[in-house]
């Protein structure tokens, strides 16, 4: 059954371009003064885009040799607007925004007069630049791509954070072919002093804007991204914008009534989804968690796979398996001092037991429990006893380390990271902890 | 004095550095050493308005309570505090956290865990204090072992580690100690380094890094 045509097609016939906007790419091969580096960290390589008030270019970490983009922006406008508080809340929320999907802040440098925005490099360039260049993708890759998209905004979203600028070229491809999305978090900033204004002000399309926002109307950051992510699925799948007009003032119109017309290739199943988030009643539109068991979208199957996804918890278990008393002294708080670092609010927990269990028996009981309480337990690979469990909604994770102290004894460490820290301690508490008083014999 | 302060960017608190200074002389950025200078305004003022860190500061940032004393924290304290004179200056602290940055050398952790451990300064890490250190370490982890197993560890480590067999550990013996076993200075880095000019922006509207100095 396919209703959505009929519904949502009107009478004329649409521009079939992807933005009506000539100088869009203003990509110059401007020459940049050889050995430029940024404070002595990052050589500038190639200027990739400029615009009024931003410069984006690729560079190299020269200590680690790692690609980076550089945002160059000028501080002038920013300062003269007072938009200084708004951005240092971005960057904030921009640092604790952590997925597989998402193009990572790394840091920011200033000077005087301008700041540089050190974000994670994406080599295949952006979804615009290749639906532009090699025209509709096939289905399979845009639901691929749309996937990592609506995993991201999920992420986000149950965070707090809304994009609110959500186009083609905000969407990078990285070497293993996967989307990042960009620009996550500094979506508060004005668009035309935002560190990629560049990219936009020159062209700045309404094309993605819900219809609510046009009216100006209160709007829910929500709503409005689904919104987004429906005129980019269907840009991915068409090959052009659903609402699309030289003239603004007729782009408007075709906005506030949803009229647009899917082109014949269109699946039913991919007709209908779209047509339910470009639903021009924002009540009605359909939600993220919706997308998430949408026919379209979970066709062949799909698992959420990005759970919990934390790069940097390497960091937070001793990799041995015996230990030494140096090993056991290391465990001191006075000695951990990233206490001065952290918010007071955000506390995880840590807590020992001593046990005469074998490693694995006491790693199988973390996963019994796990299982049950149907959360994810993944053992690390290297026999080192350590099992990580992430909450379902990736909202905590518990490390769990065994480590061998003597022959008869081994030490249960049990570590719970920032994040939700309530979630995680319940499930410690109430779960995960009266088994291992058991194993400890407590 | 308090409006004299305010209306001039030259007056220099006690124990301040100039950033470029310091970031020449650590793995920090310029920038880094201003976003550090944002955390330092507020541990060290947290108690006492008075620019520099004090024992009870540094006691309230790691555990939330001024008053709590701790062999550990009492020992990283002393040697942040570089002069010896009960604080630590802005200086101090750079030049010591560059030791905890992920990009530091090896050596430099390492050296800094001997003399975190070599709790009364003799150029030695001796017996006695391995085994107060367990003991503390046992103590607030609420893990309790027969004082024969306690015996047994501290003399299995100890005989790993003193490989010239006299009694004591001394540096190049540390070295080759951690060398075989390179967890023990997972304390030395500290992850929250790479990414502190996120957590701490508001020095971007504060920078006095002039545009040449890029």
């Amino acid at each position: 059954m396919c209703v959505a045509e009929n519904d949502a097609v009107v009478g004329e016939e649409e521009e079939k371009v992807l933005v009506p906007c000539i100088d869009k790419t203003t990509e110059r091969k401007d020459k940049i003064p050889s050995g430029v580096v940024l404070l002595g960290k990052y050589e500038l390589l190639k200027l990739l885009g400029s615009g009024a008030f931003a410069k984006v270019y690729h560079a190299r970490n020269v200590v680690t040799g790692q690609s980076v983009a550089v945002k160059a922006v000028s501080k002038k406008k920013i300062l003269k607007n007072g938009y200084t508080a708004q951005i240092e809340r971005e960057v904030s929320i921009m640092r604790r925004l952590r997925h597989p999907h998402i193009a990572k802040l790394f840091e920011v440098l200033a000077t005087k007069t301008k700041i540089y925005f050190i974000m994670e490099f994406a080599p295949g360039g952006d979804l615009y630049h290749k639906v532009a260049g090699e025209g509709r993708l096939p289905e399979d890759l845009s639901r691929q791509y749309f996937r990592q998209l609506i995993s991201a905004m999920k992420y986000c979203h149950s965070h707090g954070v809304f994009h609110r600028d959500l186009k083609l070229d905000n969407l990078l491809i990285d070497e293993n072919m996967n989307i990042k999305v960009s620009d996550f978090g500094l979506s508060a900033v004005p668009k035309q002093i935002r560190p990629d204004g560049f990219l936009h002000t020159s062209c700045g399309t309404p094309a993605y804007l819900a219809p609510e926002i046009l009216s100006k109307r209160g709007y829910d950051g929500n709503r409005i991204d689904v919104w987004s992510c429906g005129v980019v699925l269907f840009a991915l799948d068409a090959g052009y914008l659903p609402f699309n007009d030289y003239n603004y003032a007729v782009m408007y119109r075709k906005i506030y009534r949803g009229m647009f017309r899917f082109p014949k290739w269109t699946s039913c199943e991919l007709r209908n989804l779209i047509t339910r988030m470009l639903d021009t009643n924002p009540n009605t539109r359909i939600t993220i968690n919706e997308i998430m068991i949408d026919p379209w979208f979970i066709h062949g199957g799909f698992m959420d796979s990005v759970v919990g996804f934390e790069p940097e918890l390497d960091n937070y278990l001793t990799k041995v398996k015996e230990l030494n008393a140096f090993d056991l002294i290391s465990f001191a708080s006075g000695l951990d001092i990233s206490g001065l670092f952290k918010d007071p609010s955000d506390s995880g927990f840590v807590e020992r037991f001593l046990s005469r269990e074998r490693v694995e028996r006491i790693v199988e009981k973390v996963e019994e429990v796990a299982e049950i309480e149907r959360v994810v337990a993944n053992k690390e690979e290297n026999g080192c006893g350590g099992v990580r469990v992430d909450g379902s909604d990736g909202n905590f994770i518990v490390l769990v380390g065994v480590y061998r102290l003597t022959v008869d004894f081994v030490v249960i460490e049990v570590k719970s990271m920032e994040k939700e820290v309530e979630s995680g301690e319940r499930f410690w508490r109430d779960k995960l902890r009266p088994v291992l008083i058991e194993l400890a014999g407590k | 004095m308090g409006c004299y302060l305010s209306t001039s960017n030259k007056v220099q608190k006690p124990g301040y550095e100039e950033p470029n200074v310091l970031a020449s002389e650590t793995p920090f950025t310029v920038s880094e050493v201003e976003a550090l200078y944002e955390l330092y305004k507020k541990l060290s003022n947290s108690i006492i308005e008075d620019g520099l860190i004090h024992r009870e500061e540094f006691q309230l940032a790691l555990f939330r309570n001024k008053n709590k004393r701790n062999l550990f924290a009492d020992r990283i304290f002393d040697l942040f505090d570089l002069k010896r004179n009960g604080v630590i200056e802005f200086g101090e602290f750079v030049r010591s956290l560059g030791i905890f940055h992920p990009n530091a050398a090896l050596e430099d952790k390492t050296a800094f865990a001997f003399r975190l451990y070599d709790l009364r300064q003799t150029g030695y890490i001796e017996r006695e204090e391995l085994k107060e250190m367990v003991l503390a370490l046992l103590h607030e982890s609420d893990l309790m072992l027969s004082d024969d197993m306690i015996e047994a560890i501290v003399d299995k480590t100890f005989g790993d580690a003193d490989t010239k067999g006299d009694g004591r550990i001394d540096q190049d013996e540390w070295k080759a100690f951690v060398s075989k076993h390179p967890s023990l200075i997972k304390n030395m880095t500290l992850p929250y380094l790479k990414d502190i000019t996120l957590a701490f922006p508001s020095f971007i509207v504060r920078t006095e890094v002039e545009d040449s100095e890029v």
